[in-house]
């Protein structure tokens, strides 16, 4: 029996070819799309559970409150991990780290590793990471050891063996012993580092809490609730923050109380990191567990999309097997055997598509890969737990997509169908329209989120930023100059085709290196204390990056004072509360009660992504050596290169020579939307092809349906056009009333989307009125291929009674 | 009013050329009632579809109303073709969606007539044709001869010069069709043109001239 109905079911997918190749195409591309999102989630949600302890692994973040703004960092004060685990026995262990980039040589070969952390002798046991070579008890318990990763292993040593090897890390060329190899920090961890050094190493005296800069981890014991754990920490803060607030801000001790409230330390899960962890200051960018709901959403909607254009096609089908349907009853098939008997051949029709889609998926797979970040392999779409899943998923499909056809075929009224009566208002059911209003809603949906990503994307890059991005080349290790920096900054100056250099470590759209509390002093005593970030630099860093002085001057050699002048943001200004005077002269205090005098006002420049708002900065004289910026006024920029490498050696520098450009790192800032761009755009324009793939193949067979009536309306003077808008008017009236209801929904969607970005665009009409023009171009070319032909077609064909 | 001459149609099925008109010369005047017979498949709603310009002929000239129409531009020909015929078929053609009214006022439609003429026009031929009270039924809820009654009457609707009919009593009872060719006689002394194709040497007779075809000739 059941082999009958698999063989008239295949019978069937052959005869009827066109059908079965849309469907198929359809539910290959929806079936593709799932499963790449599908493992792309899985992956996403996998991310540090691999720790023995994961579930117990908390890190400690810091809340503070400040000009009424609430920051998180997500590290802490070098003496917090160990002070709560003293204080509290629910806390089992503790570790720190603290990353770091540096020059690494070993002999003649020397890098600048870019990933290199500092950690507590137990931080590797914490995550389980296995080592390959050493003792992982033991390898990091004495200052001056290293443990690195199997390729950093062959970088340096190729295949002599790597223990006991001593390598040379930073300028003044400290000794590490390489203790421990480890095979790498598993893919899906929030960090990703090539080598661990002790951190005993850096010989931190200091025992402070109030600072920031040591990712600190605790591993809590077994049922410890991290909430109750939570509520205890401002006893710490009393007992150790507040001291020292009072001390670096010189205030009283009730206004240093106050921090207990404004200093806040929260546990946050590990494994919640990846996906929730959102500060300035992770050691990755992290994702975003919004993106995992919308792409799961997308997934689904994308195989529901192929879904209806299976149900749609059938249903309009239905007619021509009716005739088969009544035979069958009246040979004595009951409906369930027909209901079976229809199922089958939609759950065929998926595994087809399923086998389609893994070759699809083995094709797509490397774009895929470099879309999302990953590295996936074939292979696991082959394991068996992939295998399950594929065909679950294709089953499920399959009867959701055939169950309302079934119950529709095997309803029809035997003695009627033979009879030939037509089963009249099978033209336009309401599902089907339904249906078709549901695909091009998504279509139109995506098309609005990918203009409106796309329109964002290209705001901020095109933005004014205050400063100019062009020509303005990094070198970050200056450094490595010692005290030749300033002789090699005279140098490129005397070079024609440079217009300006700063010796600075602070680069717009880089890390924002330093940063104090500061209040202003004023006459009728002292105003609130605000966050302000600070900028070191040297007289020229405003002239490089033409940032403009709205007040005041820039810093000057005339004035030996300007040791202790400040020049500040318009932010600074604002926030200080000096708005409508003339800040120029007056005093700020900074913690550790130094006095500073402003000496100038710039205007707001975007120094980090335009999500953020401009926060105030002040920039300071000196205590700035590490890095170079400089502008250069010439299109030979390799030539310009291939001198300033040539100079650079000629100073001996203990390392090579590296930079990049400001715009290129300007670029990278919006790497993360530009994604975002990307995946919308793939999957409009998936969306885009189901949904038309249904569109044409249902105008076909509804022109096909009406050929008659279309034949006699020919014949009684109806010309192409009239023809042409008789037959695409429904569909086009769908058409619209999808594109309406996606309207509202985007609008919605997009502005929350929008709202992570403190400079956006503003969501305008025309977006929505090129959404539906574009759609319903799209909807009419597909019908209009089917209809022009309808409109063409001699009347005396479709009209010859033989 | 129609002068065919010399007038072929054929079909290429692969090497083989099949002739379905062969060498027509027909003249009909302005006032006939022509009635066209032969066997099944000697070509008579070929040679009416060619006369109905709904179909193409390869050889031969055409000139209806003086206007030669194998000449013509499409545009040109659908203009003259709404401007002067109507048909009626064998198998009614009406459209099962629409109820007996719309599918009389279809053709108006496509004339591009105003709304208020259109409903001027389609109320009077229902009162001609005595079908007042079937106005808003749907064909199917006809009899064939009732159907049949409102298919002449949407071939009407413009006032066509020239009716062409294709077997319009071939699914009729006699009774039927006898209603169906005094309409025709009394439709032809108001100046209608008519050309029929029929089976029945009965309802031939109704015409003022015969014409005999056999595979695709007109036999002398
Ligand atoms: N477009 C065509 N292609 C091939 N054969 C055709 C075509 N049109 C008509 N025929 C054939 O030509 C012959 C004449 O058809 P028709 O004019 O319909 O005959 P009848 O006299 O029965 O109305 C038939 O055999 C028919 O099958
Ligand atoms: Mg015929």
């Amino acid at each position: 029996m059941i082999k009958n109905y698999f063989k008239i079911a295949l019978r069937n997918l052959v005869k009827t070819k066109g059908f079965s190749f849309i469907n198929i195409t359809g539910f290959a591309i929806g079936l593709t799309c799932f499963m790449l999102i599908a493992v792309y989630v899985l992956n996403e949600l996998s991310y540090d559970k691999y720790p023995a302890d994961a579930k117990n692994i908390y890190r400690v973040n810091l809340n503070t409150t400040g000009n009424g703004e609430v920051a998180v960092y997500p590290n802490v004060d070098v003496a917090v991990g160990e002070g709560m685990k003293n204080a509290f026995p629910e806390i089992k262990a503790t570790t720190r780290l603290t990353q770091a980039n540096d020059f690494v040589k070993y002999e003649d070969k020397q890098f600048k590793e870019e990933h290199l952390a500092y950690v507590d002798s137990n931080f590797l046991q914490m995550f389980s990471i296995p080592f390959i070579e050493g003792d992982g008890n033991k390898a990091l318990a004495e200052p001056n050891c290293i443990v690195i990763s199997k390729a950093f292993a062959k970088k340096y040593f190729g295949n002599q063996p790597a223990i006991g090897k001593s390598l040379m890390v930073g300028t003044n060329a400290d000794i590490f012993k390489v203790t421990g190899v480890i095979d790498k920090v598993p893919d899906n961890s929030h960090f990703h580092f090539d080598a661990f050094l002790s951190l005993t190493s850096r010989q931190i005296k200091r025992t402070t809490w109030s600072n920031i800069g040591f990712y600190t981890y605790l591993l809590l014991n077994k049922d410890v609730d991290p909430k109750k754990l939570e509520t205890k920490f401002p006893q710490l803060v009393a007992k150790y923050v507040v001291p020292e607030v009072q001390h670096d801000m010189g205030v009283s001790l009730a206004e240093a109380q106050k921090s207990v409230n404004n200093f806040v330390f929260t546990l946050q899960p590990l494994t919640d990191i990846h996906l929730r962890g959102n500060t300035k200051y992770e050691l990755e960018p992290n994702s975003d567990i919004q993106y995992i709901y919308i792409f799961s959403a997308l997934a689904i909607f994308i195989l529901l999309l192929a879904c209806v254009n299976f149900t749609n096609l059938s249903t309009a089908r239905a007619l021509k097997r009716a005739r088969e349907v009544g035979i069958r009853k009246v040979l004595g098939s009951v409906k369930k055997q027909l209901i079976f008997q229809f199922l089958i051949e939609s759950v065929l029709l998926t595994f087809f598509a399923m086998l389609c889609a893994y070759v699809l998926i083995y094709f797509l797979l490397p774009y895929f890969n470099q879309l999302a970040d990953k590295n996936i392999s074939f292979g696991f779409f082959l394991g068996y737990q992939s295998i399950i899943v594929m065909l679950l998923v294709s089953c499920v499909a399959g009867i959701l997509a055939g169950i309302y056809p079934a119950f529709f075929l095997s309803s029809f009224n035997t003695i009627r169908v033979l009879k030939g009566s037509s089963t009249s208002g099978n033209q336009k059911s309401l599902l089907r329209s339904s249906l078709i209003v549901f695909q091009f809603f998504v279509s139109a949906a995506l098309i609005i989120a990918t203009i409106v990503v796309y329109q964002q994307l290209s705001y901020m890059q095109n933005k004014k930023l205050g400063y100019d991005k062009e020509q303005v080349l990094i070198l970050p290790d200056t450094r490595l100059l010692g005290k030749d920096q300033d002789a090699f900054k005279q140098q490129l100056l005397q070079d024609s085709r440079v217009s300006s250099a700063s010796i600075s470590w602070a680069v717009p759209g880089g890390p924002i290196r330093n940063g104090t509390e500061i209040f202003p002093k004023n006459n009728n005593g002292n105003g609130a204390t605000i966050h302000a970030h600070i900028f070191n630099v040297d007289y020229d860093y405003l002239k490089t990056l033409g940032i403009q002085v709205v007040q005041g001057r820039n810093f000057s050699k005339d004035f030996p004072t300007d040791s202790s002048g400040i020049v500040i943001n318009e932010a600074a200004v604002r926030e200080l509360g000096w708005t409508g005077t003339n800040p120029i002269g007056k005093s700020i205090v900074r913690s550790g009660q130094q006095e500073l005098t402003v000496v100038g006002v710039v205007a707001d420049f975007n120094y980090a992504s335009l999500k953020q708002k401009i926060a105030p900065i002040m920039l300071m004289l000196g205590r700035n050596y590490g890095g170079m910026l400089v502008k250069i006024k010439s299109d030979d920029v390799n030539g310009f290169l291939n001198d300033l490498k040539t100079k650079w050696s000629s100073f001996n520098p203990a390392g090579p020579l590296s930079y990049n450009f400001l715009d290129d790192n300007f670029a990278k800032l919006y790497s993360s939307e530009q994604k975002t761009q990307q995946i919308f755009t793939a999957f409009a324009i998936i969306a885009i092809i189901i949904a038309s793939l249904g569109l044409f193949a249902l105008s076909a067979f509804v022109i096909e349906q009406r050929s008659k009536e279309i034949g006699i309306r020919k014949v009684l003077g109806a010309s192409v056009q009239n023809v042409f808008l008789l037959v695409s008017k429904e569909f086009l009236l769908l058409v619209a009333i999808a594109f309406i209801f996606s309207v509202p929904v985007t609008w919605w969607a997009m502005n929350s989307w929008l709202q992570d970005f403190a400079y956006r665009i503003n969501i305008t009409w025309w977006i929505f009125a090129a959404t539906g023009i574009i759609t319903f171009l799209i909807a009419l070319l597909t019908i209009s291929f089917q209809a022009f032909k309808a409109a063409l077609t001699n009347p005396v064909k479709s009209l010859r009674t033989e | 009013m129609i002068e065919l001459k010399g007038i072929y149609k054929w079909v290429n099925t692969g090497n083989n050329r099949t002739f379905l008109l062969k060498d027509i010369n027909l003249t009909v005047k302005q006032g006939e009632f022509i009635s066209i017979m032969g066997p099944s498949g000697s070509g008579k709603s070929t040679l009416l579809n060619v006369i109905g310009m709904l179909d193409e002929f390869d050889e031969g000239e055409y000139i209806f109303m003086n206007e030669p129409v194998h000449k013509l531009k499409e545009k040109q020909r659908a203009a003259l073709y709404k401007q002067y015929i109507g048909f009626v078929f064998q198998a009614y053609h009406l459209i099962d969606e629409l109820t007996v009214y719309e599918n009389i006022e279809t053709p108006l439609i496509y004339q591009d007539i105003k709304s208020s003429e259109r409903k001027a026009m389609v109320a009077d031929i229902l009162d001609r044709f005595n079908i007042v009270g079937k106005k808003d039924l749907f064909p199917t809820q006809l009899s064939g001869g009732q159907q049949q009654l409102v298919g002449i009457a949407r071939a009407l609707i413009a006032n066509p010069k020239l009716l062409l009919a294709d077997e319009p009593t071939g699914n009729l009872n006699s009774k039927q069709g006898e209603e169906i060719m005094n309409l025709f006689i009394q439709l032809n002394k108001d100046g209608v043109t008519i050309i029929q194709v029929t089976h029945s040497e009965k309802n031939a007779a109704y015409g003022s001239r015969i014409i005999n075809l056999l595979d695709g000739r007109i036999e002398k």
